[in-house]
């Protein structure tokens, strides 16, 4: 059933990460239209920042320590600047402490990618804002810089900040406003609805293992991989570095 | 590790530094280029930030700091010089002061005090609290879209507002001038247009464009440059003015220098033809 929906992501072999002083290892997976990932670093000993450094790759900000990334059927690193730069335009990053561009409004924030790639006139970019900002309930926020607002509501202005090229491989770092309840929260629940309408696949980078999300998660048709949190990376393999 | 072994090693920093700032000089400029199709409106309102923060804002400072120059000149020159070489020759001295050589460098100094220090601050924030990098996911290139606006618009500012600092001195100079010995404004102007060569015009215009290129692309690289942690912005802030500082006073002594050799071969040349 799979075999005819395109790759959206695919990492054949795994992937390794140094994290800290420690090593990651993502199990192979591949990635199709509406799939729901979930990494889930395993172990009991905490080291760096997982889900950022999970983040960087699955993004193809960075390459793995060991392993290949394939992004909608190409391998990172071997694409001129320029195609890079357009594939990026398919891929959303939720940062989990924002990230958003602090001398901007929310609504600004909002419209720098679309501005630059969005090729729509001004008053489509206002609606298309809008409704988005209205979607994650923003609108009250939106001529607010980021550092006035609260963490959940700049996790839900990233959010909306990545949702509004439509991407089809967004990348969530953390659970943001998530709350244990049935819905998860409203910014999950729309998130989710977004990706699926644009037959994206999501992906979060988990800190740590937080078994209430992954129950929700799993509940919400998604799925789980456990990453464990080793000493070292393998020491065959180690130093060749792939990507 | 001997005393040349040090100056070499020092010497090899030093070429490694420079060629590392113009290697991002050259990739701010190329990505101006290969990025000219993104965000246009954008790359326009990032130019006009920069003139605003930079020129506008900085008005006030360099036309008070213009004057002081100016009227420090003239009451120097006329109890000076004044009585030896005639008051028309005050009007000469303030262009050569001032035009040639107090007008860029005052007028670099106080953006690198103003402008440099901020750069340089705010791109190792928003490298710290990883903008930078939501930039890069979001397909914007960080250097079409932080850099080069701020280059561009760094050099429009250097250049305005080197020319407010001359306009304010010369006017300066003039108004002291005519109070301490009644100076008419045709023959100071006159002296003023009649002692500026066209090497002079070049020597401005090559301080301030190479001196603004060398600064902003300083505070940009070390903005640029840092890494996660927030101790980081203030060692950076540190280096790129104290940098950007003596890059300003090596361009312009380069500058003076190739002035002074061209007029010279210029002259002879005349001399022979």
């Amino acid at each position: 059933m799979t075999d005819a929906l395109p790759i959206l992501g695919q990492a054949p072999d795994g992937l390794w990460l140094t994290v800290g002083q420690r090593a990651l290892q993502v199990p192979a997976f591949t990635s199709h239209p509406g799939d729901r990932l979930l990494l889930m670093p395993t172990g009991r000993e905490e080291s760096g920042d997982v889900a950022a450094s999970l983040a960087r790759v699955l993004t193809g900000l960075q390459p793995a320590a060991l392993g290949k990334l394939r992004l909608f059927d190409k391998a990172l690193g071997t694409m001129a600047y320029l195609d890079t730069l357009k594939m990026r335009t398919h891929i959303g990053l939720v940062q989990g402490r924002g990230g958003l561009l602090a001398n901007r409004t929310v609504h600004d924030n909002v419209l720098l990618p679309l501005s630059v790639h969005g090729g729509l006139a001004h008053e489509q970019e206002v609606q298309r804002i809008d409704a988005l900002l209205d979607d994650l309930e923003l609108l009250t926020v939106k001529n607010l810089r980021p550092y006035l607002l609260d963490e959940a509501v700049r996790f839900r202005a990233c959010a909306a900040r990545a949702l509004v090229l439509q991407p089809q491989w967004l990348v969530v770092e953390g659970m943001g406003d998530f709350e244990p309840t049935t819905h998860g929260s409203h910014t999950w629940q729309r998130m989710l609805h977004h990706v699926d309408a644009a037959q994206g696949a999501v992906v979060v980078c988990m800190p740590r293992p937080i078994l209430a999300f992954a129950r929700w998660w799993t509940s919400h048709g998604g799925r789980v991989l456990d990453c464990p949190l080793v000493d070292s990376l393998p020491a065959a393999q180690a130093g060749s570095v792939a990507l | 590790m001997n005393v040349v072994d040090r100056i070499g090693q020092a010497f090899l920093a030093l070429c490694r530094y420079l060629w590392f700032l113009l290697a991002f000089l050259y990739l701010s400029f190329k990505m101006l280029w290969v990025g000219r199709h993104f965000g246009q409106r954008d790359f326009a309102r990032q130019v006009l930030m920069q003139v605003y923060f930079t020129a506008w804002q900085a008005v006030g400072p360099i036309s008070t700091l213009a004057l002081a120059v100016g009227v420090f000149a003239i009451v120097e020159g006329v109890t000076g010089l004044g009585a030896l070489s005639g008051a028309e020759s005050l009007g000469r001295m303030v262009t050569v002061v001032v035009l040639r050589e107090v007008a860029p460098l005052l007028t670099g100094v106080l953006v690198i005090v103003r402008s440099i220090t901020a750069i340089t601050t705010e791109l190792g924030l928003m490298r710290v609290n990883r903008e930078i990098e939501a930039l890069e996911v979001m397909g914007v290139p960080p250097i079409r879209q932080l850099v080069a606006p701020r280059i561009v618009g760094g050099l429009i500012s250097l250049f305005g507002l080197s020319v407010v600092f001359s306009g304010v001195a010369l006017l300066g100079g003039f108004f002291i001038a005519q109070l301490m010995v009644n100076l008419p404004a045709g023959v100071f102007f006159g002296s003023v247009l009649s002692a500026t060569r066209p090497a002079d015009v070049w020597a401005f215009l090559a301080k301030t464009l190479f001196g603004g290129l060398g600064i902003f692309a300083t505070a940009c690289y070390h903005g640029m440059d840092v890494g996660s942690a927030p101790s980081e912005v203030p060692v950076a802030v540190s280096k790129a003015s104290l940098n950007a500082f003596i890059l300003l006073i090596g361009v312009h002594g380069a500058v003076t220098i190739a002035v002074l050799v061209l007029v010279d071969a210029a002259s002879m040349l005349g001399g022979v033809l």
